[in-house]
């Protein structure tokens, strides 16, 4: 299972949001950083294909996304970085109708549905609107909807804003888990979600791929007089070095 | 002060204010015009005009030479129609010099002479409605002493029967305290006058909701720091309590007064200019044939002055109980649901709790009662109340100054000790409850289920389509024709025998006939013009290649769908367009508001799967429109058609003659018509969609659709002409179009059609295009 992006361009105007992005994802976890405007969420607006590339070629085992439509949506889990939800719906309605837009039925709908409400820990509130939800739960919601129907291909931007550190620690532990079949691209401000789980990480800076690789090897990549005070280093620090200003 | 500037300035308040005063005067026009289409505003304000000159020719004389002053207008502008229709003496009362020097001297009559000729006769309808109006109105002048006595005499013969003897009875008292009553009216005097001002303003019911509307619309404002959550934080600064709560009751206090004065004044205002009546304030209120039951003296301006403070106090009230209700629920979510269920009990309560039962307090003592508070005037009922009679404008208006400092206390002292956290919310244990059982139901809807269910519940569709059920039973569809049969009666009774297919049957029944008139030359002369019509019928349907019919008069279908009633068709089409837009408008903004369009766009079916049952969701309201509005009209004209003539080619109507398919039956004809216009209605719904699907959110959706389509199409049907360029009407309409094909074969009318299918499709394919493809 390949994804690939080769050479992939997006405007705005006279703003370049990215520019000839080549980038292949195997399964794994792939944490994507870099500050606002780097283009993390174009590029998963991109593979989503909620935006139109404005060169480039995406690809999914070898075909292009576009080609493939319907099939390779069928293999997506998107969790959005926007909070859009049906207010008026109750956590269980809401991805209930997620998973048949996904085109699940009968008992694996009921089943998935059960699964990934306890999985988000949503179980107790499935019966209360969304909309009287706090952002954290809003959050859980929205992931709970892109985990469904065992999706090949996961992309969770910012999964875990607005969730207290148990529910994080969560969430992280069980998508480590997912990942050993899946791609997971996961966009995220705390850096630390990234450090213990993800395989390799992207550092994006105004459009382009600055790096691309384990956290390990990133953290290894600074100088050890880049700080004056002698302490472990970590991805902050990476992030910091590579992608302050 | 901020708190003023909040509430007060608030841009989509001032403009849903704004459109609420709008509406109130649009409604009040419209409801004072007799017909609608070109030329309408023009009859409306001649009528009023002419009202207001006859009324100033009767002052200062008695009421019998008014009468005859009345009588004579009445017989000469019936005379002077009936020339200028049909130029034929026969048809006058009076010499026909006599009706010409009449008309030579009218001022009305000659001020008239610039117009179109219709639209002449038109007014001259409308004038004799008028003279109608003001000899009802006399002779209720006339009777009012009348009635008085009779009140009195009924009282004294009532008291000796059994029922009414008993002096401990509510009954008896009631007899009693009417007849007192009543009796304090005698030597009243009643005049006559310009009345049609004042009591269309006091009977326009619209305006008392509209307020109703107004006050709920600001009192939700007091709530809107619950639902962004900011509660607490307001509570928590140091004017957060009672002293917000009392500012906030001045601001209702103004919200009130100001809204009486802009939803009553403005009207009142406009009806005055319009049908004159200033000078007439003076006379007794009951001079207004609608206050014969008001036991009060005053006259018609102090009335409307004591209406006008009744009607703020009443709203300030109102709004500080709706307030103190919804103001003390735990959770803001609920507000809508409480308000609404309140005030459908409410209402029932007020509506249907019958007269005599012994609940009637609460149907007088009731949130309706200071809202319709014209019925406190015009309705003269003592109820009940521990065997005492009290009348009910005695009551709601005893009660209000109470109910005011009661839930003005309470609305301050909400807002000073009611705590924002910590509450278990008994709404919410129910909601939750509620939401467990219909998410068993939820759970089993697929995804077009799904779609339906969002439309009909989450977008209020169906809110909104018990509303246009209920609106369109209002809507007229039939002009019935003035004109006098004419023909010979023994031909029309022969043709109506012989109604259905020409075929061997008639010849063989001419024949009959000819045998059974004895040789009465009448009767014959009359079978001579019978196969007459009949061969002329054959030779043109042999013309034609259909099959021959001896058909009914056209009059039924132009009264619906012909020229007779074009009017009316191109109202009620574009009320058909603005229900369309209250239905559709949403369907595609909801998404888009709800922020889920890129994770929708994400999924195997959450493109064309979603749009496909969109499409069809939009198709299946739009046929409940199309069902509401042209469903009532098919039950009105099959009221005046004959069935027999269902399945005779159109080709037989001689004045259908030019039908380019004349073979067509009547019944496909209809089906042609009825078709058309769902397939124009469902265009006009793409339009909505393509436009909504654009509009960021919900509101702004149903604004620019109202604002582009709805609006135009409005104002097309109530006469302003040169907006048929502009709007839909006469496309949805279809009749017209349709008519004038088969009157004249031409197309031209039907361009409209053709243009809304062009952009129904194009909008179609659009909409298809950006639901499968990203936008940037």
């Amino acid at each position: 299972m390949e994804l690939a992006i080769q050479n992939v361009t997006k405007r705005y105007g006279k703003i370049t949001a990215l520019s000839g992005l080549t980038v292949t994802f195997t399964p794994g976890i792939y944490g994507i950083l870099g500050a606002n405007g780097a283009g993390k969420s174009t590029m998963m607006n991109l593979i989503t294909d909620n935006v139109k590339r404005d060169g480039g070629s995406i690809t999914f085992d070898g075909v292009d996304i576009l080609k493939l439509g319907d099939k390779f949506r069928a293999q997506l889990g998107y969790m959005p970085q926007q909070q859009g939800v049906y207010e008026h719906m109750t956590a269980e309605s809401f991805v209930t109708y997620i998973g048949r837009l996904k085109g699940l039925r009968g008992r694996d709908l009921k089943r998935e549905v059960n699964e990934v409400l306890e999985l988000t820990n949503l179980s107790n509130v499935r019966h209360k609107k969304v909309g009287g939800f706090s952002g954290g739960m809003k959050q859980r919601v929205l992931l709970a909807q892109a985990l469904l129907g065992d999706p090949k291909v996961l992309i969770l931007d910012e999964p875990t804003a607005g969730l207290d550190p148990k529910e994080r620690v969560r969430i992280r532990n069980f998508i480590k888990e997912l990942a050993r079949d899946r791609i997971v691209l996961l966009a995220t401000h705390i850096v630390s979600d990234i450090e213990s789980i993800a395989d390799e990480v992207l550092l994006m800076k105004k459009g382009e791929l600055l790096r691309m690789a384990p956290p390990a090897e990133l953290i290894a990549s600074i100088p050890e007089t880049w700080t004056p005070v002698a302490y472990r280093l970590n991805l902050e620090d990476v992030y910091l070095y590579y992608l302050g200003e | 002060m901020g708190e003023w500037k909040r509430v007060l300035l608030n841009p989509r308040r001032l403009a849903a204010t704004a459109l609420i005063v709008v509406l109130s005067v649009a409604f009040f026009f419209v409801g004072r015009m007799e017909y609608f289409g070109r030329g309408a505003i023009t009859r409306m304000v001649e009528g009023e005009r002419y009202y207001d000159r006859l009324v100033s020719r009767t002052r200062g004389h008695s009421p019998e030479e008014i009468d005859e002053l009345l009588t004579a207008e009445a017989d000469y502008l019936e005379n002077y129609i009936t020339l200028l229709l049909w130029d034929n003496d026969e048809y006058l009362s009076m010499p026909r010099a006599e009706v010409e020097q009449w008309a030579a001297e009218s001022e009305f009559v000659t001020s008239l002479a610039g117009l179109e000729e219709s639209l002449r006769e038109d007014i001259l309808f409308t004038a004799q409605y008028r003279v109608e109006e003001l000899r009802e109105e006399l002779q209720y002048i006339k009777g009012y002493e009348g009635y008085i006595d009779s009140i009195q005499k009924q009282a004294a013969l009532q008291s000796q029967t059994a029922l009414f003897g008993d002096k401990n009875s509510f009954a008896n008292r009631n007899l009693l305290r009417t007849a007192a009553e009543f009796e304090t009216m005698r030597g009243v005097k009643v005049e006559f006058g310009s009345n049609r001002a004042v009591e269309g303003w006091a009977e326009f019911e619209l305006a008392d909701y509209l307020y109703l509307l107004l006050i709920i619309l600001f009192v939700f404002a007091f709530l809107e720091e619950r639902k962004a959550g900011l509660w607490g934080v307001i509570r928590g600064t140091s004017g957060g309590r009672w002293r917000l709560g009392l500012t906030r009751v001045a601001i209702l206090l103004c919200v009130s007064a100001g809204g009486a004065a802009l939803l009553y004044g403005v009207n009142l205002l406009a009806s005055l200019a319009l049908s004159g009546g200033w000078g007439d304030l003076g006379r007794s209120v009951q001079s207004l044939a609608v206050f014969r039951t008001l036991t009060q003296h005053i006259t018609i301006g102090e009335w409307i002055a004591q209406y006008l403070l009744v009607k703020a106090a009443s709203g300030f009230m109102v709004g500080l109980l709706l307030w103190c209700l919804l103001g003390s629920l735990s959770s803001a979510q609920f507000s809508l649901s409480v308000l609404c269920v309140m005030l459908a009990g409410e209402y029932a309560l007020f509506a249907f709790l019958p007269v005599q039962s012994i609940f009637n307090p609460v149907k007088y003592f009731n949130l309706f009662s200071y809202i319709r508070t014209s019925k406190l005037y015009t309705e003269y009922l003592n109820i009940d109340l521990f065997g005492y009679p009290v009348g009910i404008r005695r009551l709601a208006l005893g009660a209000l100054p109470v109910s005011t400092v009661g839930f003005l206390l309470w609305a301050v002292l909400t807002a000073h000790l009611r705590r924002p956290e910590g509450r278990r919310s008994f709404l919410q244990v129910l909601a939750d409850g509620w939401n467990k059982c219909l998410d068993v139901f939820r759970r089993r809807l697929t995804v077009g289920g799904w779609e339906v269910y969002k439309t009909f519940i989450f977008q209020k569709g169906l809110p909104v389509l018990l509303i246009i059920l209920l609106a369109s039973g209002t809507l007229n569809y039939i002009r019935f024709s003035n004109e006098p049969e004419t023909g010979d009666p023994w031909v029309m009774a022969y043709l109506e025998e012989l109604r259905g297919p020409a075929d061997d049957y008639v010849d063989d029944y001419l024949v009959a006939a000819r045998a059974m008139t004895e040789g009465d030359a009448t009767l014959l002369s009359a079978l001579d013009e019978v196969e007459e019509q009949v061969e002329t019928l054959r030779e043109r349907a042999r013309a034609g290649g259909y099959e021959p019919w001896i058909v009914g008069p056209v009059t039924p279908y132009d009264c619906v769908y012909g020229p007779k009633s074009l009017d009316l068709q191109r109202l009620n089409a574009a009320f058909a367009i603005v229900f369309i837009i209250l239905c559709c408008a949403p369907v595609c903004a909801f998404e888009r508001q709800s922020g889920v369009v890129p994770m929708l766009r994400s999924l195997k079916r959450g493109r064309g799967g979603v749009f496909v049952r969109k499409l069809l969701t939009t198709l299946l309201m739009t046929a409940m429109i199309w069902v509401a509005v042209y469903g009532r009209e098919f039950r009105e004209f099959v009221r005046i058609f004959h069935p027999g003539d269902i399945a005779a080619p159109v080709g037989n109507f001689s004045e259908l003659s030019a039908f380019p398919f004349p073979g067509m039956t009547v019944g496909q004809f209809l089906a042609l018509l009825y078709a058309l216009r769902y397939l124009m209605l469902a265009m006009l719904a793409m339009a909505v969609m393509f436009i909504s699907g654009r509009c960021p959110t919900v509101e702004l959706a149903y604004m620019i659709n109202l604002a582009l389509l709805g609006l135009p199409a409005i104002l097309y049907a109530l006469g302003i002409d040169f907006l048929r360029f502009l709007t839909p009407v006469n496309a949805v309409s279809v009749a017209d179009g349709l008519w004038t094909l088969a009157t004249t074969g031409s197309f031209k009318q039907l361009i409209p059609c053709a243009i809304l299918l062009l952009i129904g499709l194009a909008a179609l394919a659009l909409n298809a295009r950006r639901s499968n493809h990203p936008t940037h």
